[in-house]
């Protein structure tokens, strides 16, 4: 399928024309330590889809669930991958309750200094990962809880850079800035633990961006919609599908707007630190539980196995995909990976 | 593409329109397993009265999916003109229960070359089958008895049979649709069966042989 086969029997030296896909042999390693990478190369097998549309970057972001559902570790590992690929990438850390994509990117903590505190923070820094392909953009000081400004300027700094793909950890709060990053990416991934507080804290997280993408705005649809709902004292329309069916009588263009809006909602759901079969049957539980109470069509994304690997790897503050390539985790994110990616190719082809 | 609707019975157990029974009835134990009302899937999204009323219709559509009768009055409310993938169904349920009614014989031992006094047990109930036209197939649909089951109760492999009591209600079923004595069934497949059990405790508890 390679459209740019690189056979240099004519001598000449093959055009750098965009590619569909990427043949995996021909993805740089970087210029470190060879041995380091050696054990990788075979996790890498086969072709990736590539959405390629000149000048546009791919927008991944994880959000919402609950503190420990693994989010850091796959947004910096998942980077890790896209950039063996050769492509460049940019994760960002936007999470204000835990900033700490650095430490499984291997990068140093900015530390505070009493003096720093007291002075208005400076641009967001943006730290190369050595040998790699990949940059991490990050807050210049930890984010107080609130300091939507901090957030905001990280995350125009981190869609400015000039990269093939830009990943978010977003962090799991459901304020508007986290909702509209979610909404307006190329695939939005949710992330949780297969525990109740972590469902229910998912489940609240799709609620609010399934709200926001329905009723937040000054277009018609979205204030017809809002008057409708404020009308239903007794709490009747408890769904977007009895919502739609309320408004198609007196008001079939917002019905339809509505409808459309519910239907192309499409959160990637991933159950990471699955040890039990029942765990690893959730995701597709929540995708058919999310179809029937909201009507909206989740994509199950992947259920990741628990790994103390990771565990390891974060406290030797090494790249997880580097240091364990053949673990279950490993494999977990790269099966990940690749459906993300190809996620995005399908939702250009839809137009 | 729609929103799901909540009176469609396929929809409502996740199966094409065209499943088969097994499909439905393990489409059936899934959604149950999944819509548990202590289970961590619905935690957060639905209220305990939505669950319960949920499971109630996955009942409702269990019920009326699995009965091949009611089915097909149901098939034909919903789609009228014919569902595309519905057609199989069609075909394989009209073929199945009408057809023996019919066909059956006015003495089904008899016409199974055997005589009212030979008993009836494992290959005695095959003959009378065959002599009906049945299938075991035809057999499983209606009476919802396992195909493994009556396979084994045909092959007289007694270890895979259930218990005596789920026995009896067995044959009963069988016996209704061949149209064969019923108790004399019970009789001579239950004696068998218990002349076979009657062999195994010795065997059981011989002592280690001695050389």
């Amino acid at each position: 399928m390679a459209r740019n086969p690189r056979s240099g029997d004519d001598g000449s030296e093959p055009e750098p024309t965009p590619e569909d896909t990427i043949d995996v042999e021909e993805a740089e390693p970087g210029d470190e330590d060879p041995e380091a990478v050696a054990g990788e190369v075979p996790s890498l097998a086969g072709e990736i889809l590539w959405h390629d549309e000149p000048g546009e970057k791919i927008v991944i972001v994880f959000a919402g669930g609950k503190g420990g559902a693994g989010r850091s570790l796959l947004v910096a590992n998942l980077g890790v991958f896209v950039s063996r690929l050769g492509r460049e990438v940019i994760v960002a850390d936007l999470d204000p309750a835990g900033a700490n994509l650095h430490t499984y990117l291997g990068l140093e903590p900015i530390l505070p200094t009493p003096g720093s505190m007291l002075r208005p923070p400076g641009p967001p820094r943006v730290d190369r990962v050595p040998g790699m392909s990949l940059r991490l953009c990050r807050p210049p000081r930890s984010i107080e809880p609130g300091d939507d400004a901090l957030r905001a300027e990280t995350l125009t700094m981190a869609q400015s850079l000039e990269a093939d793909v830009l990943i978010m950890d977003l962090g799991l709060q459901a304020d508007p800035l986290t909702l509209d990053a979610f909404l307006s990416a190329h695939a939005a991934v949710l992330a949780l633990v297969p525990e109740p507080a972590g469902v229910e804290r998912a489940y609240a997280f799709v609620r609010a961006a399934l709200f926001r993408r329905l009723l937040h705005g000054d277009d018609d649809p979205a204030v017809v919609a809002r008057a409708v709902l404020a009308a239903d004292h007794v709490g009747q329309l408890n769904s977007p599908t009895h919502l739609v069916a309320a408004l198609s009588g007196a008001h079939p263009d917002a019905a339809e707007a509505i409808r459309a809006r519910v239907l192309s909602f499409s959160p990637h759901i991933l159950v990471n630190k699955c040890r039990t079969r029942a765990d690893m049957e959730m995701v597709d539980g929540m995708v058919s539980a999310l179809r029937r109470r909201w009507g909206i069509n989740a994509e199950p994304l992947a259920a990741i196995e628990y790994d103390d690997a990771a565990w390891t790897s974060t406290r030797q503050r090494r790249p997880f995909m580097l240091e364990y390539p053949g673990s279950n985790l490993a494999q977990g994110i790269e099966r990940m990976a690749r459906r993300l990616l190809a996620s995005t190719v399908r939702r250009e082809s839809r137009g | 593409m729609s929103l799901p609707n909540e009176n469609d019975y396929y929809a409502l157990l996740e199966v094409d329109p065209g499943a088969t029974d097994e499909d439905i009835r393990r489409a059936y134990k899934r959604q149950l397993k999944r819509f548990d009302p202590a289970g961590v899937v619905v935690y957060g999204l639905y209220r305990a009265d939505e669950v319960q009323s949920l499971v109630r219709s996955l009942r409702e559509a269990y019920e009326m999916l699995v009965d091949p009768e009611k089915r097909r009055r149901y098939d034909r409310r919903i789609y009228p003109e014919g569902h595309p993938s519905l057609r199989r169904a069609d075909q394989r349920v009209a073929a199945a229960p009408p057809m023996p009614r019919a066909s059956l014989p006015a003495d089904p031992v008899l016409a199974a070359g055997l005589t009212h006094d030979s008993p009836l047990r494992g290959t005695s109930l095959t003959k009378v089958r065959e002599a009906c036209h049945l299938s075991l197939e035809e057999i499983a649909e209606r009476t919802k008895i396992s195909m493994f089951t009556l396979r084994c109760i045909e092959a007289e492999q007694f270890q895979d049979l259930p218990a005596r009591v789920y026995m009896r209600g067995f044959l009963k079923q069988i016996a209704e649709m061949l149209r064969i004595d019923a108790d004399k069934l019970l009789r001579d497949y239950l004696s068998a069966m218990e002349e076979w059990q009657s062999s195994i405790p010795q065997r059981k508890w011989d002592p280690i042989p001695k050389e």
